[in-house]
């Protein structure tokens, strides 16, 4: 072993040009490893933050929605409106800024994750000076679910004096630890599974792969990027001495290489999704394959619907709380065959046998009542659509009622005295 | 199994037919011929099969299967008896060499190892495309959408804006703010749900894992032609089958940006080829594929006019080479060095209107470039975006490592490969390409999309392929000059064919 090692070392530093490509290319790699290595640690050890996970941050001011039960209440809590639901394991520490200081009551953060079947969870802040107060998230064995909505609880507080509470912001960080932690943490990250996303969770998609902004500042590309640009020039600078010269075939190797790697790391990622695909789907028909879906609450509304309208079709109308939104959208193209747009039609251009499906968050957009005490028997059931900036009102019957919204098939226009 | 048998030959029979067609009249190469047939097969099938239920719909016949398919076995059929007049030897001609590919040593290996891992990869996206529901947002929005319901009613039922859909201007017309995109995509489904029995929502995936089949086989073909080993072929096909967005663009299938990618880069490496010595065959694959682009999505307009550019700046540069010994590189030279600085001249007065017939007001200012009908971009600098996009090449987990060989590889051609036609208008067509879109994501309202990380990756996907084989290309050229190879000679004249 010993001779061997000689021989390479010889060969690779006598600078003949002799030594097989393979080689050549695998010792470039190494040193441009150790060169990535040495010099990140070296920038963690000096303060940088390349492995640093990033700082989520949100800015609350000092005019926020407290959610009361009651003018008597002393318990508090504020919706934290994250743009997306937060990945815990990648924050160790909270940090709550006031505007300033807090004389009554203390704060606690609460989540709810996807894994604790919506169980909420609260730990208390610490206090750590008038505008500051922290809590060690990483000692919160709850806190290591993976999505969670988060939300603020401040308790002791009379509702009537929740206007002395200013709040700043909340950031949520993973202090820095040693070099080697840091490290840790960055590859953890490379090396998390995220799938595809899917309504409401971010992941992989078809517009781009990982989440911006939420990993290390060095990602797994751009130290793959850096590695290899190093692996290169130790190659070059190789060539550059060898006689006769070499070829530039380990060129491509030492490219290929960490592509590779990286690719692998990919193809795991596919398998796991597989593996969580099939589970969730495999061996359904499509009916089936919706209703184990995300969707399948608006899928059961949809069939609810389609019952109702195939024995007697017309136009339906989705109304949303807009027309570009996720339910409104999705649901035009479940109800396939059927003629659906999405939009809020205005009350003239409805006609009798039309449609409007109306989400339950569409009630800004579209009023709905019930008819005035009916006189006749047959006019049970009719209700009152009314439109915030129109006049007019239209008289319907309700096909569909569920929890994601209500079908009804519009009658006519009503009358003045409705 | 019986809808998935019918599917698998809804989307292979009319690739096969167009695949014969190909290989007896366009391929004369020894290397190559088999993979290239049967890559551009595959999409000129489809299309010309889109072309065809079109025609039928126009007619009044509705989206007609059973005519479509007897068009096919009537070409099928006159293949065999072109071909066949000469018995068996005459059909025995057309037999793949599967011999003549060398496979020795550290290449054998590589091109095994590299083989089974795309080939793992593709039957890793085959399953997630069949076990899971449609799932991306304009699948389901307009792709799939029309297709499901063209596919249940038979025939091209319309679809309208919403003004008129509320009044009922066209009856029986459903809407989608989409209304006016183009049918081929959605088409192509609607052909394999009429063949597979009915609409079913686990065969969509089959048209576009073999559009990456037939993308990764005909650009295989077209590196082994132009004198690539095998290992290096291989290389190519399995670092674009590689690519994360590729994958995701496949397994979530129903876009139209894998198609467009496909034919852009297929129609391209055509057109090189035209430029070769009696090259003028290969223009039977480039315009009709070219002429595709718009009918996938409204962009291939956009991507048309930067491979045309592409391929006028590299045949007139090539004064810079062979010198300008030809009149019509003159007349090109001096046009170009008259017109180029009175437009930008103009453009920075302010720019102006031009109506034309037919067309509209066609609007180059310097607020905005609007073309009736096809675009209209409104002009400001966005510095926001400039971060957006090199997060999308350069850090994301998008491309692997794809930008960083890309860039270097370009300017590599633009210094070592000036003097080869071919290597050199590809280098153009790219140059072009990046440019045009730099101008979209940084300058236009498009950076707003750039953001927020929605439409970034899938037009750069448009170029992937194509810039994967512009890398060989370059990479091919440079190695051939570093072991004392001639290059291509520089055609005198219009340089093609």
């Amino acid at each position: 072993m010993a001779r061997f090692f000689r021989r390479v070392s010889a060969r690779f530093a006598s600078g003949t040009g002799r030594a097989p490509g393979a080689l050549i290319a695998a010792a470039s790699l190494a040193v441009g490893a150790l060169l990535l290595g040495v010099f990140v640690s070296l920038h963690q050890m000096l303060g940088g933050s390349l492995l640093q996970h990033r700082v989520l941050e949100l800015e609350l001011g000092p005019a926020v929605d407290w959610q009361s039960p009651g003018r008597a209440a002393l318990q508090h809590l504020l919706h934290l409106d994250f743009p997306d639901p937060v990945d815990t394991r990648r924050y160790q520490r909270a940090t709550l800024e006031l505007a300033g200081p807090v004389q009554r009551g203390r704060f606690l953060l609460g989540w709810v994750a996807d894994e604790q079947a919506g169980r909420p969870q609260v730990t208390r802040f610490e206090r750590e000076s008038d505008t500051r107060q922290i809590l060690a998230l990483e000692r919160e064995p709850a806190w290591a679910a993976s999505q969670a909505h988060l939300f603020l609880v401040l308790e002791g507080v009379p509702a009537s004096a929740l206007a002395e509470v200013e709040l700043h912001r909340i950031i949520l960080d993973s202090p820095a630890t040693s070099w080697y932690g840091a490290w840790r943490s960055a590859v953890g990250h490379w090396f998390h599974f995220e799938g595809w996303n899917r309504r409401g969770w971010p992941g992989y998609s078809v517009d781009q792969i990982g989440v911006p902004g939420r990993g290390p500042a060095l990602t797994i590309v751009l130290a793959a990027a850096i590695w290899t640009g190093l692996s290169l020039l130790v190659f070059w600078l190789w060539r550059r001495r060898a006689r006769p010269a070499a070829a530039w075939l380990p060129a491509v190797a030492i490219v290929v290489l960490p592509w590779l790697l990286l690719d692998l790391r990919w193809q795991a990622d596919l398998v796991l999704q597989l593996q969580a695909t099939r589970s969730e789907f495999a061996g359904q028909t499509t009916l089936e394959k919706r209703l184990s879906s995300t969707d399948s609450s608006l899928v059961r509304f949809v069939e609810a619907t389609r019952a109702q309208v195939e024995s007697a079709p017309g136009r339906i109308f989705i109304v949303g709380e807009r027309d570009d939104n996720y339910e409104v959208l999705r649901t035009r193209n479940y109800l396939l065959p059927l003629n659906a747009a999405a939009m809020r039609p205005e009350p003239e251009a409805l006609l009798p046998g039309d449609y409007l499906m109306l989400f339950a968050a569409s009630s800004g957009r579209l009023a709905v009542r019930s008819a005035p005490e009916p006189q006749a028997a047959e006019r049970a059931g009719r209700f009152l659509l009314r439109w915030p900036d129109h006049d007019a009102t239209v008289t319907a019957e309700r096909v569909v009622q569920s929890n994601e919204g209500r079908v009804f098939r519009v009658l006519g226009p009503a009358s003045p005295g409705e | 199994m019986l809808p998935l048998s019918q599917a698998v030959f809804a989307i292979l029979f009319p690739g096969l037919v167009s695949a014969l067609w190909i290989r007896s009249f366009v391929l004369r190469e020894p290397t190559g011929d088999w993979s290239i047939a049967l890559g551009y097969g595959y999409f000129m099938g489809l299309f010309a099969t889109v072309g065809l239920l079109l025609l039928w719909d126009g007619l009044g016949l509705g989206l007609h299967a059973p005519l479509t398919l007897l068009v096919w076995i009537a070409l099928l059929l006159i293949w065999l008896v072109v071909h066949g007049r000469a018995g068996w030897a005459g059909l025995a001609a057309f037999r793949p060499r599967l011999k003549a590919v060398s496979l020795r040593g550290w290449q054998g290996w590589v091109w095994w190892l590299l083989l089974a891992l795309l080939l793992f990869r593709l039957g890793v996206l085959a399953a997630e495309g069949f076990w899971r529901p449609l799932t991306p947002w304009d699948a389901w929005v307009v792709w799939i959408h029309r297709a499901e319901l063209w596919a249940q009613s038979g025939t091209l039922l319309p679809f309208v804006a919403r003004d008129e859909w509320l009044h009922g201007v066209v009856p029986g017309a459903y809407t989608i703010d989409a209304h006016h995109y183009p049918k081929t995509v959605s088409l192509i489904p609607v052909w394999v749900a009429l063949l597979a029995g009915g609409w079913n929502e686990d065969l969509v995936l089959l048209p576009w894992l073999g559009a990456l089949v037939a993308l990764l086989i005909g650009l295989y073909g077209q590196v082994r032609r132009q004198g690539g080993e095998p290992w290096a072929a291989m290389l190519l096909v399995y670092a674009i089958g590689s690519l994360p967005l590729i994958a995701s663009h496949t397994g979530l299938y129903g876009y139209a940006d894998l198609w467009i990618a496909a034919t852009l880069a297929l129609a391209a490496v055509a057109l090189w080829s035209a430029r070769e010595p009696a090259g003028a065959r290969w223009l039977l694959l480039a315009f009709p594929m070219l002429l595709m682009l718009p009918a996938l999505k409204v962009e291939g307009w956009v991507w048309l006019l930067a491979v045309a550019i592409g391929w006028a700046a590299g045949w007139a540069t090539g004064w810079a080479v062979g010198g300008l010994r030809t009149r019509a590189r003159w007349i090109t030279f001096a046009s170009v060095a008259v017109l180029l600085p009175a437009g930008l001249v103009a453009f920075w007065l302010g720019g102006g209107s031009l109506s034309v017939p037919g067309l509209g007001e066609v609007v180059v200012s310097t607020e905005r470039l609007s073309v009736p009908g096809l675009f209209t971009v409104e002009l400001g600098y966005h510095p926001d975006a400039l971060a957006a996009l090199a997060y999308a090449l350069f850090a994301g987990e998008s491309w692997h490592l794809f930008w960083f060989v890309f860039w270097p590889v370009l300017l590599l051609g633009m210094i070592r490969c000036a003097g080869v036609p071919q290597a050199r208008t590809a280098v153009w067509t790219l140059f072009v390409a990046t440019a045009l879109l730099a101008f979209l994501f940084l300058f236009t309202q498009v950076s707003a999309w750039v953001v927020s990380f929605s439409v970034v990756n899938r037009l750069l996907l448009h170029f992937v392929p194509l810039g994967a084989f512009v890398v060989w290309r370059v990479l091919h050229c440079v190695a051939q000059r570093h072991a004392g190879m001639r290059p291509a000679k520089e055609p005198v004249g219009l340089g093609c064919p």
